[in-house]
């Protein structure tokens, strides 16, 4: 998402033409937050954030729909379907506070009980859906994409951008 | 038909001290962007044997809020429901620009429209 430029007084919290990587979430505590905050979307601004992530979310789905996963993967449905189910699917899981926040890779068996790594086949779709979609700007953040979309939760964005109780953002 | 929404003209997207609680769209800085290289350090959990915590080294830049505002906020009470917060990083244009990520001529186009 293009953000245009923050010009404020405090030269700290001005910030130059940038772009919001919708495809890297990453999961923090609160407490990371607490004071960092340098400015807000006003509502148009809000709008259009959730426009974009609609936009993204959606066109996700569409990208890695069935059909497409049949033909790149049909040895493993097991695998896939656990993929689809954790990773990309906006309608179905929650948060779980134990393998979500903070910094904690799960290195659990895909398939186990209170597991949320996804299977090698779910890990080199990711890599190719990532190869196909999306820029990368440097090794760095390839890597950070790669990881971070294993724990991929775009659940709530997903979903509540589509309630209309979402409207006071 | 209705027509296809126009981006917002750039005073439009900002305002400050808006509401006190953190709300989708919020811009921090100096996040951990927690970018999972190879780890500083390995912790393997006593209890189960199975899970292991990775951490560091971390980078820090700008990010923003993609959590829901209705979800961070509690149901008939003040406060926030759950300490997660889910961010994007925010990288600066002339940084993509300049490792090749953009090309120059496409800049008109990623300002413009809807994007």
């Amino acid at each position: 998402m293009y953000l245009p430029p923050l010009e404020v007084a405090e030269l700290e919290f001005a910030m130059p033409e940038s772009v919001a990587l919708l495809y890297m979430p990453m999961t923090l505590h609160h407490a990371f937050l607490e004071g960092q905050r340098v400015s807000q979307l006003a509502y148009r601004g809000a709008q259009q954030l959730q426009r974009k992530l609609v936009w993204f979310y959606s066109g996700w789905l569409e990208e890695t729909s069935t059909r497409s996963i049949r033909q790149w993967i049909e040895a493993d449905w097991r695998s896939v379907a656990v993929l689809v189910d954790r990773s990309m699917n906006p309608w179905v899981g929650g948060y779980r506070s134990g393998t979500q926040s903070g910094f904690r890779t799960d290195t659990g068996r895909a398939g186990e009980a209170g597991s949320t790594a996804p299977p090698v086949l779910g890990k080199l779709l990711l890599h190719r859906l990532l190869a196909r979609s999306f820029p990368v700007p440097s090794d760095n953040l390839l890597a950070t994409a790669r990881s971070r979309l294993v724990h991929f939760r775009p659940i709530r964005s997903g979903h509540c951008v589509l309630r209309s109780s979402c409207k006071n953002t | 038909m209705s027509p296809r929404p126009e981006r917002p003209s750039d005073a439009e997207y900002y305002e400050r001290d808006r509401v006190e609680l953190f709300s989708q769209g919020d811009l921090f800085r100096d996040v951990p962007l927690a970018y999972p290289l190879p780890a500083d350090e390995l912790v393997v959990d006593e209890q189960g044997g199975r899970r292991r915590f990775l951490s560091g080294p971390l980078e820090f830049g700008p990010a923003m809020l993609i959590t829901p505002s209705c979800s961070m906020g509690a149901q008939g009470t003040a406060g926030y429901s759950h300490p997660v917060r889910t961010l994007v990083p925010v990288l600066r244009l002339d940084q993509l620009v300049e490792q090749g990520v953009i090309k120059e001529t496409a800049l008109d186009d990623l300002g413009a429209s809807t994007t």
